[in-house]
């Protein structure tokens, strides 16, 4: 027993500092790529591709929709409004029981039209597709599909819609900046090696102040959950995903929100509707299919803020969207498997996918045992209570130094917030991260782990919308529902 | 706002602006040289060919490659200089965006030179696609003929597709029984080019091959594109309504009807 519980504590020690010293390689790697892009893309390159629309490359902008009654008008309304001359927005109604598809009918005076639907991509079947008669959306196109009870579904059904080489994968719950799509089809552009996705931050809604979908200001959010989530979200995209990108090693483009080549899509056969981490899937998928064809791709990460998502509010949806991707997670090594340590997938076997498998999926598992044995040690009057208190006040302050030097990039990307005091808010609540939000996460990871071993069918988790427009019910046409 | 461009030349030339970025531009550190290119961009005013041929044999691709694309817009002496040798060997599709944006420029100040002679001089593939594809957005009509020459000679596909696409682009009609006498030698690739190609180009005989060629296809992408095309060039809807009368699968009447209400789409305002 001993010697396991000697054994034991040296494992703990060099996960520690493999996981400091990974993190700290990635910070390095990260503030590299923000500063390569600051200098490379500024507003000029920008206006150059609002002003030469002859050349511009057209994007698809593809967002599904159920039972989004609530949000739904607002966020049409601010995709409508993106800021690029080539674009189509195509909502996917996926058999939404509410009024979603009435609402839009309604309020976009939409005509249903003989659409010749060509299905390039698995999906249940599309019933109608709908038009406006009104030339201000003449962009909007509308899918009428047959529930197919997953997000991946709906976003195949829309790729078969989509016309242009270059598709957005959103929610319907994300309102993007009105730049985004200049801003994510630069790096495509600038490359000689095809660009197959491309990821951006996303950050929390929660808090900013919405006007007919629009963001008139950003604020961090004032609830605590999302608050939480908004530093995780920002060390993700602005230090992993970013030092990942730098050297072509990123393993997923976020569902919320990406960038996406269509032809390499389709290629890889879309999205998997029986994967519970469609985001993670599509990107392992992609990257399989490239390279088992011996062809080069890149995978790209922005560090702007280009799209705000609604966080979950309470601890009841929390805990719903942290069992799925914990369940998605473990599903992606079972799917995924070849990956690893595998030559033939290069750096993604080699790296980011071994990575992934020991400091992503067994984290929570080492987390959780840790913390028993510290227990049972404790109960053994095994702890050198001096040294006990100076190893965790040091892996402490390694995890928020880290979160300083996440909202320290943010600033240096640009500054969102109004006022510096929000930044502080930031900064404080990232300094109980360790102690309040992240045993939270740790069990609903190991939860979700649990219910992919041991529960046969899944209840798809739905995010309950607060809707965040100051938009009155009158403004939305056809409705009878309350927006909050 | 409308800016007082006179205070403004005021300004730059009391504080000495365009001096201080040139000497910048001459430092050894690749952000300062970024910052530089981009400030003296920005300013224009007295800003020649010379100052920014410092940065164009630079190592930094980047800043090179911005460099190269500003010299072609601001230069008065040898300004298409670069366009004579492949631009740069890391050419790419924002170097398309910088040079269009550039020539469009200077097409507002006086007509461009034929870009044809620097087709002739390219290497690259992607560059020569790109000078072929200005010379249909900028409509040298002069060029046509030669471009029809070179759709005639062993080129790659890749090229031939943006040959056909910028002799659409360009209403060149003599190149309609060329494309047809040669459709069935080329790839998918060209082929479609070719389709969209006699949309623009119209006449009798491009409507009657259309036609044909709708009869022996399968794929259901370039049904549609067919049918699109011969809706613009049918006038009298002739061939439209035969084919309209004969189809023989449900996808194709949806395709008939979608297109139909797509090219005549009338939107309320």
């Amino acid at each position: 027993m001993e010697n396991i519980a000697y054994s034991y504590q040296y494992l703990i020690y060099f996960y520690a500092t493999m996981i400091s010293v990974v993190y700290v390689t990635l910070a390095i790697l990260g503030y590299i790529n923000i500063t390569r892009s600051k200098i490379k893309y500024t507003r000029r390159e920008e206006d150059k591709l609002k002003n030469n629309p002859e050349i511009a490359p057209g994007i698809s902008v593809i967002a599904p929709a159920f039972n989004e009654e609530v949000i739904i008008i607002d966020n049409v309304n601010s995709l409508l409004s993106l800021d690029y001359p080539n674009f189509e927005v195509i909502i996917v109604n996926d058999g939404s029981k509410d009024k979603t598809l009435e609402l839009l009918i309604n309020n976009f005076e939409l005509r249903e039209i003989q659409f010749p639907y060509i299905e390039k991509v698995r999906s249940k079947p599309v019933k109608r597709v709908f038009k406006s008669n009104l030339f201000k959306y003449k962009r909007l196109i509308v899918v009428d599909k047959v529930n197919g009870g997953t997000k991946a579904d709906a976003m195949n059904a829309g790729l078969n819609v989509a016309k242009y080489n270059y598709f957005i994968n959103t929610d319907v719950d994300c309102i993007l900046a009105r730049d985004t799509l200049t801003k994510i089809i630069l790096p495509v552009l600038d490359s000689k090696i095809p660009v197959i996705a491309v990821g951006a931050t996303m950050r929390m809604v929660n808090g900013c102040e919405v006007n007919e979908g629009k963001i008139t200001s950003v604020t961090p959010p004032r609830s605590y959950f999302p608050l939480f989530q908004e530093t995780e979200y920002l060390r993700s995209y602005l230090v992993a995903k970013l030092g990942w990108s730098f050297i072509n090693c990123i393993p997923n483009v976020s569902g919320g929100f990406g960038l996406f080549h269509t032809p390499t899509v389709i290629k890889a056969r879309g999205f998997d509707p029986r994967s519970h981490a469609e985001d993670m899937d599509m990107t392992l998928r992609m990257i399989a299919n490239e390279r088992e064809n011996e062809r080069e791709y890149r995978i790209v990460q922005i560090p702007d803020s280009l799209c705000w998502t609604e966080g979950p509010p309470n601890l009841k949806i929390l805990a719903r969207q942290r069992k799925r991707w914990g369940r998605g997670l473990l599903q992606i090594f079972v799917v995924h498997r070849k990956f690893l340590f595998n030559p033939k997938y290069g750096r993604t076997g080699w790296i980011v996918m071994p990575y992934a498998l020991i400091f992503e999926l067994l984290a929570p598992i080492i987390e959780f045992t840790g913390f028993l044995f510290l227990v049972y040690l404790m109960l053994t009057n095994q702890v050198n209570f001096s040294t006990f208190w100076l190893m965790l006040l040091f892996v402490y302050l390694i995890g928020v130094t880290i979160s300083l030097i996440t909202i320290s990039y943010d600033l240096s990307v640009k500054k969102v917030y109004r006022s510096y005091t929000d930044y502080l808010w930031l900064i404080f609540f990232s300094s109980l991260e360790a102690l309040f939000y992240h045993p939270l996460i740790v069990i609903f990871s190991l939860k979700g782990y649990l219910e992919f071993l041991f529960l046969k069918e899944f209840k798809w988790g739905k995010m309950t919308r607060q809707g965040y427009s100051k938009s009155t019910p009158t403004e939305i046409i056809g409705t009878t529902s309350q927006k909050a | 706002m409308k800016l007082n461009t006179h205070n403004y030349k005021e300004i730059l030339t009391a504080l000495s602006l365009p001096e201080f970025w040139e000497d910048q531009l001459s430092m050894n550190d690749v952000n300062t040289n970024s910052i530089a290119l981009r400030m003296l961009h920005g300013i224009k005013e007295n800003i020649t060919g010379g100052v920014i041929s410092r940065r164009i044999q630079t190592d930094n691709k980047d800043i090179r490659k911005f460099a190269k694309s500003m010299y072609l817009e601001i230069d008065s002496t040898d300004a298409f200089k670069f366009l004579e040798d492949d631009f740069d060997r890391d050419f790419n599709a924002l170097d398309e965006l910088r040079i269009h944006s550039a020539l469009k420029k200077r097409h507002h100040q006086k007509p461009l030179p034929p870009i044809i002679q620097w087709v002739n001089m390219a290497q690259k593939i992607e560059f020569k696609i790109f000078l072929i594809k200005e010379i249909g957005l900028f409509q040298q009509m002069d060029s046509a003929p030669q471009l029809l020459e070179l759709y005639l000679q062993k080129v790659d596909y890749s090229i031939k597709a943006q040959i056909v696409d910028t002799l659409g682009m360009l209403g060149y009609e003599k190149a309609v029984p060329i494309f047809i006498e040669s459709f069935n030698q080329n790839p998918q690739e060209v082929k479609d080019k070719i389709i969209d190609a006699f949309g623009k180009l119209g006449g009798e005989q491009a409507l009657r091959f259309l036609e044909n060629v709708y009869y022996q296809t399968y794929n259901k992408e370039t049904l549609v594109k067919i049918l699109r095309n011969i809706r613009s060039i049918d006038h009298d809807g002739r061939v439209y309504a035969k084919l309209e009368n004969s189809v023989s699968t449900e996808f194709e009447k949806i395709a008939i009807s979608y297109i139909e209400q797509d090219t005549a789409e009338i939107y309320e305002q």
